[in-house]
């Protein structure tokens, strides 16, 4: 009994051993770099986890908010005031932010997010996912929830996105100081006033110059 | 050293040749503000503030934009301020966006 014991607490301390062997090695190897894309063992293992994690009854919920072109219309202003700066306004993921992530963004028009229930999307939207860059978005109030559900309506939209519906987003971008002022500049060169000159730049990062 | 000097002069100059008319940089989307000087189906030249004549071409997903409304392509004429998204700035440049402002007097249409 005593000797099958120790068996038990030497494989246990054995596989910690290794473990933390295995996690020094791969923050080494990897500089816990943001750049690289995960691998896609590393993918599949975290969408079955978060899938795990997401419970059954919130799975299964139906979505409350009934499609029509006025839910989706709230779902694209919230998302592009709240989500497009990582997601993107077409939804693809290609911002630097996004980009620099780690894991990226998923297109949320892709099968892999498209398939998701509409409960399982109103999950991520108000929980987040740890470890990610994705924030949990539950404000715990009935209006948020509701909000959240219109996201839900927009994401399924998402395929179907005009040129016109992103260039509908952009202007609802949130904006940094620098981009009012060019903004206001560019206002007043068109409505006939002298050019000023233009606000400093900083380089290397996102921001629309318009 | 020398190596990396060199290509920062490099790197310089090209910065340099791009400048102007077209500014922001990279990750940006680039804007030309100026006013069109002549202007066709495909095309349009732009007097840019600085001076210089850009070429921009026109495509079907070009947006022409009055305030935030979306403009008639008809709407777009010669001696017109415009500002123009040109995405990420590269040539040859083509516009995203257009933005309508006033017609100058003196244009000939």
């Amino acid at each position: 009994m005593r000797r099958r014991l120790r068996t038990v607490v030497l494989t246990l301390l054995s596989v910690a051993v290794i473990a933390a062997v295995a996690a020094v090695a791969y923050v080494m190897a990897t500089g816990l770099s943001a750049r690289p894309t995960p691998g896609s063992l590393e993918t599949r293992m975290a969408r079955a986890v978060r899938s795990l994690a997401i419970p059954r009854d919130v799975r299964g919920r139906q979505n409350p908010v009934p499609a029509s072109s006025v839910a989706i219309e709230e779902g694209l202003t919230h998302f592009a005031d709240h989500c497009a700066t990582c997601h993107a306004n077409d939804g693809s993921g290609r911002t630097s932010i996004g980009q620099g992530l780690f894991p990226k963004p998923p297109d949320l028009r892709a099968e892999a997010t498209q398939r998701l229930t509409d409960g399982e999307i109103f999950y991520v939207i108000e929980n987040g996912v740890r470890f990610t860059g994705m924030p949990a978005f539950a404000t715990g109030e009935d209006a948020g929830e509701t909000s959240s559900w219109q996201l839900v309506r927009f994401i399924r939209a998402l395929p179907r996105l005009t040129e016109a519906d992103i260039s509908r987003m952009e202007s609802l971008n949130p904006r940094s100081p620098d981009e009012i002022r060019r903004e206001i500049a560019d206002e007043q060169f068109l409505q006939g006033g002298s050019v000023a000159p233009a606000p400093p730049a900083h380089a290397g990062h996102e921001g629309a110059h318009k | 050293m020398m190596k990396s000097t060199r290509l920062s002069i490099a790197a310089g100059i090209l910065l340099l040749m791009t400048a102007g008319p077209v500014r922001a940089h990279e990750g940006h989307a680039h804007t030309v503000q100026g006013t069109v000087v002549q202007q066709d189906e495909r095309q349009m030249q732009i007097k840019t503030t600085d001076g210089k004549t850009v070429t921009v071409t026109l495509n079907a997903k070009t947006a022409i934009l009055k305030g935030t409304q979306k403009a008639e392509r008809t709407a777009l004429v010669n001696g017109q301020r415009v500002v123009v998204d040109v995405g990420d700035g590269k040539t040859p440049l083509v516009a995203k966006s257009v933005k309508l402002g006033v017609v100058e007097s003196t244009a000939k249409k």
